[in-house]
């Protein structure tokens, strides 16, 4: 079991393929195949970072367009989600994403028919036959410590603060304050969570440190 | 039309217009799916022109002795099925269901996730579960 960093290839990989150049995985990160690679063609420096013993399991999808970029926080766990990214997807430490969770920071096509029509008729022309990124993109940003349950969707600009929770087959329209329970479609706050995290947290730095210590908060 | 996943029945008949987008969408057909142009469709979206299976218990035990493998070839009960019709320039997003009978009219933008089991008026933006107009395009 080991990850070829010259090759960038997994040796337990079924997948033909390779992790992309500009793509950092940490060396205590498992990504269990590289076919999560497969619609990814960020051109940005760093198109994609992968933390301190983050999961990455088969089922995610990095759908990542030529200027987008994906952040996985350290301890966080990806089972499965279809990352549909042309601005900037980020996911905090220790968050958990399940199942066939759709985070998306675009909707790829324009919303205006005329233009979409024009962006459609335009695919058959493009060597990876995807829609060029000329819609409209807003970050996604979910927290440290987030939940989201199996087949929910996160729409485009949405943050999700710290410590909360998604319930499964919701759909994400709005902000998410931190330590709140949210669920429906659309999704509705259910209740809020007593935080009863420790104050030091193995292998990460608090949201309240990083401006105490004056570090970017990103 | 990448990964998508074609349940074709016997007497079903699918119909997709030109030039529409479709990514990992599972048509599930048994009667008629008729799909103009210009129409996108996301990650995991289902379009079903049937349930499958009887609502009614008694209907349901039949059912599932007919599909068992000592069905000794006797008959499905009447499973209700209707055509789906979406209309041209619809974008439908990811995870998005649409049920039978469904007609979704042209332009119409369904947000990720909706369910759907009514009609939709043309140009409507529709979301949640059960799906709601919540503005126009």
């Amino acid at each position: 079991m080991s990850l070829n960093l010259s090759k960038r290839t997994l040796s337990w990989d079924w997948h033909v393929g390779s992790i992309p150049e500009n793509v950092v995985l940490d060396e205590e990160a498992y990504l269990e195949t590289t076919y999560s690679f497969l619609l990814y063609r960020s051109c940005a420096p760093e198109g994609a970072r992968i933390g301190r013993a983050a999961t990455i399991y088969l089922g995610t999808m990095f759908d990542v367009g030529p200027g987008g970029r994906v952040q996985i926080g350290a301890f966080a766990l990806v089972h499965g989600a279809w990352i549909i990214c042309d601005a900037a997807v980020e996911i905090g430490d220790y968050s958990m994403i399940s199942w066939n969770v759709v985070l998306m920071d675009t909707y790829r096509f324009p919303r205006e028919i005329a233009a979409r029509r024009r962006v459609l008729k335009q695919i058959p022309t493009e060597p990876l036959r995807c829609p060029t990124g000329q819609a409209a993109a807003g970050r996604i940003r979910i927290g440290r410590n987030v939940w989201i349950g199996f087949e929910s969707c996160v729409l485009p600009g949405v943050t999700i603060g710290d410590g909360s929770v998604v319930g499964a087959r919701s759909v994400v329209v709005n902000d998410v304050p931190p330590y709140t329970l949210v669920a429906g479609n659309p999704a509705r706050v259910i209740r809020s969570i007593d935080n009863d995290e420790p104050p030091q947290l193995e292998g990460s730095i608090r949201h309240e440190d990083r401006i105490q210590n004056d570090l970017p908060t990103e | 039309m990448d990964g998508v996943h074609f349940a074709v029945g016997e007497a079903g008949r699918i119909e997709i217009g030109d030039y529409c987008y479709f990514c990992n969408v599972i048509l599930l057909c048994e009667m008629e799916l008729r799909i103009g142009n210009y129409v996108v469709a996301g990650w995991n979206t289902t379009l079903a022109d049937t349930d499958f299976h009887p609502i009614s218990p008694a209907a349901r035990i039949q059912d599932a002795i007919a599909c068992s493998p000592a069905s000794q070839a006797r008959a499905r009960p009447a499973i209700p099925m209707r055509p789906v019709v979406i209309e041209d320039d619809v974008w439908m997003g990811p995870n998005v269901t649409i049920l039978k009978g469904v007609r979704i009219g042209a332009g119409a933008f369904i947000e990720p996730g909706a369910l759907i089991t009514h009609d939709i008026p043309a140009r409507a933006r529709v979301l949640g579960n059960p799906a709601q107009v919540v503005g126009s395009v």
